[in-house]
């Protein structure tokens, strides 16, 4: 590791060290019943060596029903996401556990915190005389050398669509954490319509629990954007190995699971996602359509090193037994999974590629309207996967700032002809978010909630010219779309539009790049970021300090991010 | 069994000395912040001020009095949301006047917190009379969003629609409804309900159209589902899960039942108003599995202006093609659909994709590509029946070669 990247693992030993502070508050022998939903990310925290250590000796899974009683004279302590379904679950089972064993007491440790709504529940049933109530929240969790996850998997849901902020809170404190362990960064951009909110909920955190020290930063820069910000990266097909990963078999805590398409064999193979795979560190960010060729080249190399080590002395061969092999088998496996991965993204995906591309650039590039909207029909008719046809309709919207009236109506009632009445939900949860937009109503006013789906009688009336299209404005100011005649490269690709095959660059990527490139905070270029900035919901914040702060950024997306923005911006790295 | 591979060593230590510190020191701070406690008495009253003892006993008196009073008064708003945002012990019972009750909720929404908007929006709804609470939550919409969205989750619904519906979000409300209407569990339950709604919250509502398709949909199909239990082989889940998966279901099994059938594909397509489109994929799909290569050639090709063979519809002939052939159509029929491939370019690549010999032939023949129709013999199997018809084509016909 160099000395300009942080050291993450300092974030895994402060998460472990204040977990074993929350439960070592719970005397004696425990039994520890965790919800399912926080397994993989213990797993990379805490072993269950830690566990022991602060007196935990059983750790059971959270199941709804029935459990039966702690062994001995063990505590029974939850561990659960903090809300309110969990809570009744944990509720429920408390309630019978006390009818053969009133004098039973209970600890529950609300994952990231303690939540108002759940202690009311606890009240109404008449038990918050039987349960104590703990916190934990984790810092963020390193998925790779350069890749830090909160794991708060409701956080969007809650935030963007239930209005429910409380997930803020823990996006700050986990800021703080970062600050105090590497330095408070100097040079700040934020944009979205809660970043000050966030910002000063740090400061919150500061002034309780201490302004970070360290008179060397490591990270110069924080860029925090908030998803809404850019839906288009979301919805857009990637063409990177590892956004296809995540597409076809989902990437969960940074673990992606195989099953027998893939292995060949019976059960599931779970592989760690890591740059410590050398095959994967040569593929994950590649275009698809260079793969096969990478992954021969790679596999070949790697089978030489195993070669090598065959004509070894019994020394070298003592050495290599403790220190690598472990290393070289795990490697064996993943590339026979990475090849097997790859044969199987192509089979689903490789056909529809060629008629389904060509139509997501055309809807960036607000071209063609009639023929992506016959191609959204045609698929639906063919039943293709729900989430297919859906994101090319959000796509639609979001490129063409909202759908006529009429066309909406055909779209969603085709849609639920294909899919299901029930749908219904999904097309008003969508309008909410302001991923669906009618043409002609303007969500942003409602700040989010509260947004309808009334339309304006004078819908009708409103023609596209009429309201200047944002996206387009913002796409034209920024340049997102690279220059077709520009020939985007798959294999060195000299453009990050190549995530999406050159269709479209991820807004954070270009805002990170011209900032980094700016000489200072009231340089022309910034000035035209900042007006571009405009037609996106939200405030933009932007205070650069230090202009010679050290050069290691951190890029916080409040909401999640998807792998072709990480490729896109580790691509930036390259430059 | 499940397999893990895996790359990662759990870190026992950062291996420097540095980090191990700053670990320490942020867990410290943590571990303190969590474990400060209210002030305690002596700490608030502070080192006794130098003098006499009966100074000093007037002095902790009085303190200990204004002590007590303070007990029962409200802590200014900051410090309450602070105190909820940090998940220190908190109180919002002193909160008794209207305007600190805005004052305090004011205060949560502009700190950002949910939980602490959520907390006190419960509180000031159960102190204020209902007429009251709503004037103050309709200008503060997150507040009343968070409410909402809660209230559901509780599942306080008919609450949710009297707020819903005092806030002036009729739509919402509506959806509110309909989500609550097919939560039951039997198909006559979702009826029932649905039809009730459509009188009632949902009279009037945008998606007035779309639930009564659905009621449609369900009425024709649970007495199919009845009766067809008597064939235990049929899956049965589709019918009543969307439209289409019915037509499916309909054109596997009925095509051609007259309309007055409820089963009839006709009648579901008159009474839902499929496009040519939808029904032509779904009845195409459908007769496949049934393997009535025939009805599918029929639904998808009728003559051409000039005796040739065109589609119908407007369906994307190539796409048409390749599912047929990925469900096994037989040659002859792909023949035909291929036929209706508009481009001889897309449908020689096509062909070729998908080994329909005859056409890649035809094509070839027709472009006059001598050479080409000759790699394409020399790839087929030796004296095979498509081999010889490209054979054929080679050397019977009076053709004038381009090559």
């Amino acid at each position: 590791m160099s000395s300009l990247e942080p050291d993450v693992v300092a974030l895994v030993l402060l998460s472990r060290e204040n977990l074993v502070t929350t439960l070592a508050r719970i005397p004696g022998r425990k039994q520890l019943v965790l919800d399912t939903a926080l397994m993989r990310p213990m797993d990379r925290v805490a072993g269950m060596s830690v566990l022991k250590s602060a007196g935990v000796e059983t750790v059971v899974k959270q199941e709804r029903g029935g459990i039966p009683p702690a062994p001995g004279n063990m505590i029974r302590v939850y561990m659960v996401t903090s809300n309110l379904i969990q809570a009744k679950f944990v509720a429920d089972q408390i309630s019978s556990s006390i009818v053969n064993n009133p004098d039973q007491h209970f600890h529950i440790i609300l994952v990231p915190r303690n939540l108002a709504s759940v202690q009311l529940l606890f009240e109404e049933e008449g038990l918050a005389g039987h349960v104590t109530f703990h916190d934990f929240s984790w810092e963020f969790i390193p998925l790779d050398f350069d890749l830090l996850s909160l794991e708060m998997h409701n956080f969007f849901r809650n935030q963007y669509l239930d209005q429910d902020h409380s997930g803020l809170v823990s996006v700050a404190r986990a800021i703080w954490g970062i600050e105090k362990l590497y330095g408070q960064i100097p040079n700040l951009f934020a944009h979205g319509r809660h970043v000050k909110k966030i910002l000063s909920l740090v400061n919150v955190f500061s002034l309780q629990y201490g302004q970070p020290k360290i008179k060397q930063p490591t990270f110069g820069s924080i860029f925090m954007f908030e998803r809404d910000t850019d839906w288009v990266s979301c919805l857009l097909s990637p063409l990177t190995y590892e956004g296809l990963l995540d597409e076809v078999f989902g990437i969960h805590c940074g673990t992606v699971e195989f099953g027998q398409e893939v292995t060949g064999k019976e059960g599931t193979t779970k592989l760690q996602l890591s740059s410590k795979d050398k095959m994967f560190e040569k593929v994950r960010n590649k275009h698809f359509s260079s793969i096969f060729s990478v992954l021969g080249l790679t596999a070949k190399q790697l089978s030489a090193a195993q070669a090598a080590a065959q004509g070894m002395s019994v020394d070298q061969m003592k050495n290599f037994v403790q220190n690598d092999l472990r290393n070289m088998k795990a490697q064996s496996k993943a590339v026979a999974l990475h090849i097997g991965a790859s044969e199987r993204i192509q089979k689903l995906k490789g056909r529809y590629f060629e008629t389904q591309l060509p139509v997501e650039h055309s809807i960036i590039a607000n071209y063609n309207y009639r023929d992506s909207m016959n191609y959204i029909k045609e698929r639906m008719a063919q039943l293709a996967p729900a989430n297919i046809a859906l994101r090319l309709i959000c796509l639609l919207s979001q490129c063409y700032d909202g759908i006529p009236q009429a066309d909406f109506s055909v779209l969603k009632q085709q849609f639920v002809q294909a899919y299901g009445f029930q749908h219904l939900i999904t097309w008003t949860n969508l309008t909410r978010l302001g991923v669906l937009k009618l043409k002609g109503t303007d969500n942003s006013k409602t700040n989010g909630g509260g947004g309808t789906g009334v339309v304006s009688q004078v819908a009708g009336m409103v023609t596209a010219g009429a309201r200047g299209n944002n996206f387009q404005a913002l796409v034209k100011k920024l340049n997102l779309i690279p220059d077709q005649g520009n020939n985007v490269n798959p294999t060195e690709p000299n453009n990050p539009g190549y995530v999406f095959n050159g269709a479209f660059t991820p807004l954070s990527c270009k805002v990170v790049h011209e900032i980094i490139k700016a000489k200072s905070q009231s340089s022309p270029e910034i000035g035209q970021l900042k007006e571009a900035l405009k037609m996106v919901p939200g405030e933009t914040i932007l205070d650069l300090k230090n202009p010679d702060a050290p050069k290691v950024g951190l890029v916080l997306f409040v909401g999640g991010y998807t792998m072709a923005e990480v490729a896109a911006l580790r691509w930036l790295q390259s430059v | 069994m499940d397999d893990l591979v895996s790359f990662e060593v759990m870190p026992t230590s950062s291996g420097s000395a540095v980090w191990e510190a700053r670990v320490r020191e942020a867990a410290n701070q943590i571990s303190v912040a969590a474990n400060k406690h209210a002030p305690s008495i002596s700490e608030i009253v502070g080192k006794a001020s130098g003098g006499r003892i009966e100074n000093e006993v007037v002095t902790l008196r009085r303190k200990i009095e204004q002590l007590q009073a303070a007990r029962f008064k409200a802590d200014p708003a900051v410090e309450t949301i602070q105190s909820l945002i940090l998940g220190k012990p908190y109180s919002l019972e002193h909160y008794k006047s209207l305007k600190q009750k805005e004052d305090l909720l004011d205060c949560a929404l502009e700190m950002g917190d949910g939980d602490a908007i959520l907390a006190v929006t419960i509180m000031i709804k159960r102190t204020l009379k209902h007429q009251k609470f709503l004037s103050l939550i309709c200008t503060r919409p997150i507040a009343a969003e968070t409410l909402v969205n809660y209230m559901i989750t509780r599942h306080e619904l008919s609450q949710v629609n009297d707020l819903l519906n005092a806030l002036g979000r009729f739509h919402d409300s509506g959806i509110v409804s309909f989500r609550q209407a097919i939560s039951a569990k039997n198909l006559e339950g979702k009826i029932r309900n649905l039809k009730q709604l459509l009188h009632t919250q949902m009279s009037g509502h945008a998606d007035a159209g779309i639930v009564l398709e659905q009621i449609n949909l369900l009425e024709r199909v649970s007495p199919i589902l009845e009766s067809e239990t008597r064939y235990p082989d049929r899956q049965l889940s589709g019918l009543s899960s969307s439209v289409l998966q019915a037509l499916t279901y309909f054109t596997q099994y009925y095509h051609g039942a007259p309309e007055n059938l409820l089963h009839s594909p006709e009648a579901l397509r008159k009474m839902h108003k499929l496009s040519e489109k939808q029904y032509l994929w779904v009845s195409v799909r459908g007769r496949a599995t049934a393997e009535a290569w025939k009805d599918c050639e029929n639904l998808l090709v009728g003559k051409g202006w000039l005796g040739g063979v065109k589609a119908k519809g407007g369906i994307n002939m190539i796409e048409m093609a390749t599912v047929l052939h990925d469900a096994k159509c037989p040659v002859e029929t792909l023949s035909v659909i291929l036929q209706a491939v508009e481009s001889p370019a897309d449908r020689l690549e096509t062909a070729k994709k998908l080994k329909v010999a005859s056409v890649v032939v035809d094509v070839l023949l027709a472009q006059k590509d001598r050479n080409g129709l000759t790699r394409y013999r020399d790839s087929l199997v030796l004296n095979s029946r498509d081999w010889f018809y490209a054979e054929n084509a080679l050397t019977t016909s009076n053709v004038k070669w381009k090559n």
